[in-house]
């Protein structure tokens, strides 16, 4: 099978049901938000993390076939972050904008790139740069009530990464989004 | 895999004809850069990319950019290959 119709099938597998069941979501290592700083240059209210709660990595991420997911990230956003952008979008009924998911679900999978790469512990992070949106889908809006989960599965397409993601509210499928991107030099 | 050093070429080729537009009716000859078929700086890295995934070659990127002209990059992948061979 070809990788597009791979990541097409992971998509719309995003856009029906939770990646991982909402008991496997839980049960990794806890890395805080001061430790996700530095796997992404993201800060401040941009850094749509707030912890992780999941790694899965597969084995020898790095000598997969094109098209075989490399792992599978969980991440939570506390949405009460967002409410200086979510004040605006819109006045008197906020919603998360759907391109911030689109960009949650980048940062999450680049996280994700990041602990599988034995690079990662490198001072600085690495810039980080989206170069596609596969796709997208936003099935429910996403009020500020609670925290969101962000899950991911990445697929390496040769230089480039690619992310499939998806939102959950209440352990359903708020949005799902597929994106590509590279690692940038300095 | 084992593709002789015109093979590469060709791979390289044929890439660059289908991702940069502008390339296509050009005749592509190894003195040249990308950039000077017209190609993007994020062209050039899917043309790389591509073309290592067809190659089944992986490459560090550090040693990628050192390569300035489509000679020095097909170099690069012949070496490549070479050093998978007689690993």
């Amino acid at each position: 099978m070809m990788l597009e119709q791979k990541v097409e099938m992971l998509f719309r597998q995003a856009c029906r049901v939770p990646l991982l069941p909402a008991g496997e979501r839980q049960s990794g290592p806890l890395i805080e938000r001061e430790a996700v700083e530095a796997l992404l240059p993201h800060r401040g209210m941009f850094l749509f993390i707030d912890r992780i709660t999941h790694v899965v990595r597969s084995p020898a991420p790095h000598t997969l076939p094109a098209g075989e997911p490399a792992g599978t990230i969980v991440c939570r956003y506390d949405l009460g972050r967002a409410m200086p952008i979510l004040s605006g979008h819109f006045p008197g009924r906020p919603l998360w904008p759907g391109v911030l998911q689109v960009e949650a679900v980048g940062q999450v999978g680049f996280c994700l790139f990041r602990l599988l790469n034995e690079e990662a512990v490198a001072e600085k992070p690495p810039a980080c740069m989206l170069t596609d949106i596969l796709a997208g889908r936003f099935l429910r809006p996403i009020v500020p009530d609670r925290e969101v989960e962000i899950v991911t599965q990445i697929l390496r397409d040769g230089l480039f990464v690619i992310v499939v993601g998806q939102c959950l509210m209440h352990d359903r499928v708020c949005s799902a989004a597929a994106v590509r991107g590279i690692e940038k030099e300095d | 895999l084992i593709v002789t050093r015109s093979e590469i070429f060709a791979v390289v080729k044929t890439n660059i004809r289908n991702i940069v537009e502008e390339a296509h009716d050009h005749e592509i000859k190894e003195e040249m850069r990308m950039s000077d078929l017209g190609a993007d700086s994020l062209q050039i890295v899917e043309v790389v990319s591509r073309s290592m995934k067809e190659l089944r070659l992986r490459i560090p990127r550090t040693d990628l950019m050192e390569a300035r002209n489509l000679k020095e990059l097909v170099d690069l992948f012949e070496r490549a290959q070479i050093s998978l061979i007689t690993r």
